[in-house]
């Protein structure tokens, strides 16, 4: 065999620096939005053992007690500033479906682009002239089905009657707001449907209490203010964070308990909470590996390459299933993610993979560890970053170069066509080694791609549809013994994912586009980031425990303390 | 109440006021005024379509009959043909009198560099700078057009409509977006008519021509539900600095923005619209096969001209395809014998053909343009299907009897221009249609320039047209704000106008 099961840590991910560093300004590492200065790590002193000691308790301030380092985008107070966030199109539908039941007219937003991938970022996370009639028109449409259903959806005895006006008002301004009301609030949504009363109908006046709060930022934000320096978010406040960053939900009646006794500013009562939300986090965990991975391009992608469109959704369906077995059921590790040697396939799944199938259904079947092994070997990744008609190597070297190891690319210089000038290099008839090396050793292209191509090569086992492959599209034989980045010989993509687990770059990469979703903004490296690096320490502590990490994020003064923001 | 109805309409100014301050960073001009309806007609609405792989001039525009160049640079479309060898507008002779063909645009803005996180060179990511006006970022995948909104966007910030309406073909990426929010991020386009539907009526709409019942008018109560929600905005907005309270401005703008206009919130009666906000297209937006294309560019089109007639949208942008999905290689006309043996079973259209054609001489360039024109062909049925669907569908307030067509400004464009190679800022091939002639001049071929000469037409003097085709007098510049100074980017292109 030529490849070896290394653990390349931190030689392969110094080795990957400088690589990038040859690039020549063709690439670059990302940074944090505002430069790195201000997030290097230490300033709050080092880290507890567990990576969760000395946190300081609630109150601390972090560059100031053990554990608490810079976190944010301001170099005079890097802590996160205050913020409001609007909730994501997939959060507002749940919180319908929670408030009233399934059977709600679904509301889609029309969004800004994703950062990096990630789709749900405060900053971006607005009601402004693109999108308001899509909020208001959705929140009539499920006032007026709200109405239609009459004591289902209101929870009364007695729909159309005065007394279900209050009824109604005892728990729905509390459970849309997700905090407790007061009894002004209530007054005033009283009076709301008293002044509706006296012009309009009944169903309409209801209808219009509905829409109120459902159009209330109450509803639509979840905020992130706190109280007075230190500045702390409140118990609901911790509570809304927890539940949307780790389940995409609102928060559930023990954390709501928890935010009223006053608990969540504690590091350990946060802990116990995301432990416990761990086992409703399959809908994060699922959305955030197929956004980093840029994964949403199966569809288009298997339509291109001719797959019939129910495999395609078997595809997507494996994907969803091994997330939540691998990361909920089996309480797995990074590595799990991307080297397990088994998956759940239907069974014209599994023949497309050419592996056995128990019998009928989604069924757990055993992989061959030489062929596939994790993520980044199913049909979903493989399928989305496919090629038809060509070989794969720089749609998925790529995706693994920018994505899962956070390197930022520029496009080719000014002047050059890129096809032009690789066909210069190499004769029409040529082997896709004979490509990578081409391009590699190509001047302008080289800095990028000498990297990320002998990756993509490793994944050339398998064809744009997916299949395993062992001849390529133009009939060559498949060649997939590579020197990744020149330190170490691989000749298959689950080895490759397997030791990709455990490089250093590749970990830090996954745990800033894990707090970039969590907390909805783009910190930056964990090297120059206390608040991630503590995680990162803890990640590779627990040896690539998924749980451990969150749970130091969670537990993080970071997590629940903002800054003011300058004023206008 | 009366306060609240106070409030909202002194909220429902400064909104407009918003959208001057919007165009105030990059337009100081547009703060002066702001604008009217251009004539007592129906309203005119706006529509940008782009479709993909650059163009080779010469195969692009209409040309005599005996072949050569026009003779003039201002001639009826009548007097020429798009009937030739390769010709890429074959699809555009039916609508010869309701298109403006333009020839010698420049996107010069991706060249200027004026500041240094900007980009000066070609690439599939200046296609933002066709609606922005704007420089391009260096970093492509960021998208970021530096809070310049596209144009899009800048008019339904000035025009009375609820819907903006973003839709695709296909999706696009962060450096393949038509439009660009206030900011300059990328807005995602909606790949599904039966979601671009929902986005432009709610379920809840009907019709005013059907049911028969006398229409209750529910403004009151539509004021006092949106007063509460505003008041609960300002309550928040007290705690709050920053970026963080603009946020919650924009909130406020958007929402007295809809609140104000008249059947917006509630679905009151508009002319003689016939579409009801349970009329869901069934077409959803997998392309699936080569023929799937044009059956969702017709879907969303339809969508877009319901919205359009039933005033609840007046702006709206189509991307069908970008230069990644590779249909085009399933097209008969394009897998010609010569192709078929020069390249493997399922090459890519765009890397493989296309920049081999810039690249090609002799016979190999003249087998090439035939397939890579045969592509650019199936484009143009593309936009000859978009028209169609807005032709077919009666204005229900244009007092003549027209169509959405003759109501609306059609701005088809290439995500390239090209000078003797692909993915260049020089040439954008570019048509526009519809409006019924009344500011943009119709049936016209249009050479704005020495096509040989170094001479630069910017491409922001034809969106300033559009402004003032739409009815915002006021505009004189839209564009990077960095170059509101520079003559050759003032004003409208006057050949265009009437």
């Amino acid at each position: 065999m030529m490849y070896r099961w290394v653990t390349p840590g931190l030689t392969l991910g110094l080795a990957l620096a400088l690589a990038l560093g040859a690039c020549s300004g063709d690439i670059e590492r990302s940074a944090a939005p505002n430069g790195g200065d201000p997030f290097v790590p230490g300033l709050g002193g080092k880290l507890g053992p567990n990576g969760t000691g000395g946190s300081g308790g609630p109150g601390s301030t972090p560059g100031t007690g053990p554990g608490g380092g810079p976190v944010g985008t301001d170099s005079d107070d890097p802590r996160i500033a205050q913020r409001i966030w609007r909730l994501s199109s997939e959060q507002f539908n749940a919180e319908i479906e929670r408030l009233f039941g399934a059977g709600a007219p679904a509301v889609k937003i029309p969004e800004t682009a994703a950062e990096a991938g990630i789709t749900n970022i405060a900053e971006n996370a607005l009601v402004d002239l693109g999108n308001a009639s899509v909020f208001a028109d959705g929140v009539r449409a499920i006032a007026s089905w709200v109405v239609m259903q009459k004591n289902t959806t209101t929870r009364c005895t007695n729909y159309g009657m005065e007394p279900c006006v209050d009824s109604f008002l005892a728990w729905f301004p509390k459970a849309a707001f997700r905090r407790p009301v007061t009894s002004a609030e209530i007054a005033e949504l009283r009076g709301l449907f008293d002044q509706l009363r006296g012009t309009y109908d009944y169903d309409y006046s209801f209808g219009g209490v509905v829409r109120a709060v459902l159009l209330s930022p109450d509803f639509l934000y979840r905020s992130e203010l706190g109280g007075a320096e230190p500045m702390v978010l409140s118990n609901n406040e911790i509570a809304n964070l927890l539940a949307f960053s780790i389940t995409d939900h609102a928060p559930d009646a023990d954390l709501l308990k928890a935010a009223e006794m006053g608990d969540l500013t504690d590091p350990d009562q946060r802990e116990a909470q995301a432990r416990r939300l761990m086992l409703k986090s399959e809908t994060a965990w699922q959305r955030f590996f197929w956004e980093w991975l840029e994964m949403h391009t199966l569809e288009s992608q298997g339509a291109e390459v001719g797959l019939d469109a129910a495999l395609v959704a078997q595809m997507h369906e494996e994907y969803r299933k091994f997330v939540r077995e691998v990361i909920i059921t089996e309480k797995g590790t990074l590595r799990d993610v991307l080297s397990a040697p088994y998956t759940w396939v239907q069974p014209e799944l599994a023949e497309h993979y050419g592996v056995d199938h128990p019998g009928t259904g989604l069924m757990k079947v055993e992989l061959d560890p030489g062929e596939r092994g994790g993520i980044l070997t199913q049909g979903a990744w493989l399928v989305a970053h496919g090629k038809k008609g060509r070989d794969n190597v720089v749609r998925r070297g790529m995706n693994i170069f920018r994505q899962a190891m956070c390197n930022n690319s520029l496009a080719p210089p000014a002047g050059l066509d890129v096809q032009a000038e690789l066909k210069k290099l190499v004769g029409p008839d040529a082997t896709v080694r004979e490509i990578v090396d081409a391009r590699g050793s190509a001047a302008a292209c080289g800095g990028c791609h000498r990297v990320a191509d002998p990756v993509g090569m490793l994944f050339e086992s398998f064809g744009s549809d997916g299949k395993w492959q062992t001849t390529d599209v133009a009939g060559h034989p498949v060649d997939t013994e590579v020197d990744v980045m020149g330190l170490g010989l691989y000749d298959s993509a689950r080895a490759y994912a397997h030791a990709l687990a455990d490089d250093m770059a590749f970990q830090r990469c996954f745990v800033q586009r894990f707090t970039h979703f969590l907390a909805g903004i783009d910190l930056g490296s964990p090297e120059m980031v206390a608040w991630t690096q503590q995680a990162h320490e803890r990640l590779l502590e627990t040896d690539l425990s998924l749980e451990e990490l969150l749970v130091s994020l969670v537990r993080h003064p970071a997590f629940i303390e903002r800054r003011t923001e300058a004023g206008p | 109440m009366s306060s609240s109805r106070s409030r909202i309409s002194r909220r429902g100014f400064n909104a407009l006021l918003g959208g001057a301050a919007l165009g105030a960073g990059l337009l100081p001009s547009w703060v002066t005024r702001t604008g009217h309806a251009q004539n007592a007609g129906a309203p005119m609405r706006f529509l940008a379509v782009r479709t993909p792989h650059g163009a080779d001039r010469d195969t692009w525009i209409p040309r005599p009959m005996a072949g050569g160049e026009p003779p003039s640079t201002d001639m009826a479309l009548g007097e020429l043909s798009f009937e030739y060898t390769d010709s890429v507008l074959g699809p555009m002779t039916p609508w010869k009198d309701k298109i403006t063909v333009l020839d010698g645009l420049d996107t010069q803005v991706s060249k200027e560099k004026t500041r240094a996180d900007r980009r000066d060179y070609h690439g599939h990511n200046e296609q933002g700078a066709l609606l922005t006006g704007a420089q391009p970022p260096a970093d492509r995948d960021s998208g970021n057009f530096d809070n310049h909104p596209s144009l899009d966007f800048f008019l339904h910030s000035r025009l009375s409509s609820p819907a903006l309406l973003t839709a695709s073909v296909e999706g696009s990426g962060t450096w393949k977006c038509m439009s660009y929010d206030e900011r300059g991020r990328p807005r995602d386009p909606e790949p599904d008519p039966r979601e671009l539907f929902r986005q432009a009526f709610p379920a809840d709409f009907r019709p005013p021509t059907t049911g028969g019942t006398p229409q209750v008018d529910f403004s009151a109560g539509e004021e006092l539900i949106h007063g509460y929600s505003e008041s609960a905005l300002m309550r928040l907005r007290q705690r709050l600095v920053g970026t963080e309270r603009d946020k919650i401005d924009k909130h406020l703008d958007a929402m007295a923005r809809l609140a104000a206009q008249s059947g917006g919130m509630s679905g009151g009666p508009v002319g003689m619209c016939m579409t009801s906000g349970m009329d869901t297209p069934t077409r959803d937006g997998n392309v699936r096969n080569v023929a799937g294309v044009e059956e969702i560019t017709r879907a969303h089109t339809k969508v877009i001209a319901q919205a359009f007639a039933c005033g609840r949208s007046r702006v709206a942008t189509l991307q069908i395809l970008n230069d990644y999905p590779n249909w085009f290689t399933d097209l008969p006309d394009v897998q010609t014998p010569y192709i078929m043996g020069h390249y493997p079973p399922g090459f890519r259209f765009h890397e493989n053909l296309v920049h081999d054609y810039w690249g090609a001489s002799g016979n190999d360039r003249v087998e090439m343009r035939k397939a890579y024109c045969a592509g650019l062909r199936w484009s143009g049925t593309h936009f000859a299907a978009v028209l169609d669907e807005l032709d077919k569908m009666a204005d229900p307030l244009d007092p003549m009897g027209g169509s959405i067509l003759q109501n609306t400004i059609v701005f088809w464009h290439n995500e390239f221009g090209h000078e003797g190679h692909d993915n260049q800022e020089t040439r954008h091939p570019s048509v526009i249609a519809g409006g019924g002639g009344r500011v943009l001049k119709l049936g016209r071929y249009l050479r704005l320039r020495n096509i040989q000469s170094q001479e630069r037409v910017p491409h922001n003097k034809l969106l300033t047209s559009i402004c003032l085709a739409m009815g915002l007098n006021d505009v004189n510049y839209f564009g990077d704000r960095d170059l509101t100074g520079r003559a050759n980017y003032q004003g409208p292109l006057l050949p265009l106008m009437t």
